[in-house]
């Protein structure tokens, strides 16, 4: 079973997401700050880590450095999620190693599901 | 000489900063005008010198550029007023409909996974219930817009009351006590054995320290205490609220009760805030006779205060 981690401090966007990727049959660990969401890659070396860039206390850019800079989570693979969407932000993520950048608002649940597998399937 | 050349650069880069060209930048067209005038004035006595005396044509060159002078302040630090008026509004709207876009994003979700059927009842319930708490957050937002126009227009409805203040700040320490405790903030509240009667709306007073207290809680990094304090100071009743937050920077400090305005470093930490609250709390007190101040150290925390008149008994 393949390890999705969320790391998103809006527990609605937090809870829809991670029943649809259980009922996908995911195995889903869920975050709500970037501490506890680094944490948790450690232990659980996912396959793949959805990162809101809006996060409380640490932002999304420093977790997503410090995932990539980590020797036990550098592997996995990031999707930033989130409704920042200037061209700077998206520039800023996949330089810092960033798979893909998706805008929440301009997908349904359904559709940000299918660019998990899709790029799962890549890997 | 240098001063004048300084100037100069100052004006060019203040039209950079401001993004208008040279031609449409009252900076540099008053500059153009007053240079024009009183190289006029100068050709005139060169030409006319016969029939006016130097002392005559100094006086009046010199009162004149005073006059472009005095004339070029008032317009240009309108004409920045607008332009800084103008960019508070772009990053106003880009932040309402960053608010909006998460609680429009749950529904929209939550109501595709409903549709696609399959839940238990009681996974219908908390959908509801998710579907319920986005929709008021989004109808929060929106009063408080809503309240904003109210108060410029001078229309906000009050209903005056006799209440003792303490009564109030312990109400709103007690409903933010579990928020508190998930942040890992301690919420206390102090005094309240004077007796602090006021004579105000209590709802709207109730409104102010929320959103002071909301504040604190949410600028506060990792751990830290908010103190609600209530004590009676010539012939007021103050009310404090204080943290071990992010304080506010000395660069910002002129600007936290403009609308809109939200402090750079805040922006760092969440961006859950539409930069209303403090520009709503210091109005409503306001309103109601009193006043709204506040100290505070970057890195150390705030204080942020507000006074009501005592009530006559």
């Amino acid at each position: 079973m393949q390890k999705i981690i969320i790391i998103e401090d809006e527990r609605s966007l937090q809870k829809t997401l991670s029943d649809g990727l259980i009922q996908d049959g995911f195995e889903v660990f869920s975050a709500l700050d970037g501490e506890t969401g680094i944490a948790l890659a450690k232990k659980e070396k996912p396959d793949l880590i959805l990162l809101d860039l809006i996060l409380p206390k640490m932002d999304g850019f420093e977790v997503l450095r410090q995932l990539k800079m980590g020797e036990e989570t550098k592997s996995s693979m990031v999707i930033v999620l989130t409704n920042l969407e200037s061209s700077g932000d998206v520039e800023k993520v996949l330089e810092l190693g960033a798979t893909t950048y998706l805008v929440k608002a301009n997908y349904g649940l359904q559709e940000i599901i299918e660019k998990i597998k899709e790029t799962l399937n890549k890997k | 000489m240098a001063n004048s050349s300084s100037l100069t650069l100052n004006i060019f880069k203040q039209c950079r900063i401001r993004a208008v060209p040279l031609w449409q930048c009252p900076q540099f067209l008053f500059l153009v005008m007053g240079v024009i005038n009183i190289a006029s004035m100068i050709l005139a006595y060169v030409f006319g010198r016969d029939l006016l005396s130097v002392e005559f044509v100094i006086v009046i060159v010199v009162s004149i550029a005073i006059v472009l002078l005095f004339l070029s302040y008032i317009i240009t630090r309108n004409f920045e007023k607008l332009m800084e008026l103008n960019q508070m509004k772009t990053e106003f709207i880009s932040i309402i409909s960053h608010q909006l876009r998460t609680p429009l994003s749950a529904t929209r979700w939550a109501v595709s996974t409903m549709l696609a059927g399959g839940q238990t009842e009681e996974d219908k319930l908390s959908y509801l219930a998710l579907l319920k708490e986005n929709n008021d957050r989004m109808v929060r937002l929106l009063n408080d817009l809503l309240l904003v126009a109210r108060i410029e227009q001078g229309r906000v409805d009050f209903k005056p009351q006799k209440f003792l203040m303490q009564d109030v700040a312990a109400q709103v320490v007690n409903n933010f006590k579990n928020y508190a405790k998930a942040n890992n903030v301690n919420i206390v509240v102090e005094g309240g054995d004077e007796n602090c009667l006021v004579m105000a709306d209590p709802e709207y007073i109730k409104l102010v320290i929320q959103n002071l207290v909301d504040n604190s809680v949410r600028y506060i990094v990792k751990k830290g205490q908010v103190t609600v304090k209530t004590f009676l100071k010539r012939g007021n009743v103050v009310c404090a609220v204080k943290d071990t937050g992010v304080g506010i920077p000395l660069s910002d400090q002129n600007q936290i009760f403009q609308k809109f305005f939200r402090s750079k470093n805040v922006m760092r930490y969440q961006t859950e805030g539409t930069g209303l609250g403090l520009f709503i709390a210091k109005a409503i007190i306001e309103f109601s006779g009193g006043k709204m101040y506040f100290k505070s150290k970057e890195n150390q925390g705030s204080i942020f205060y507000f006074t009501l008149p005592i009530a006559k008994k």
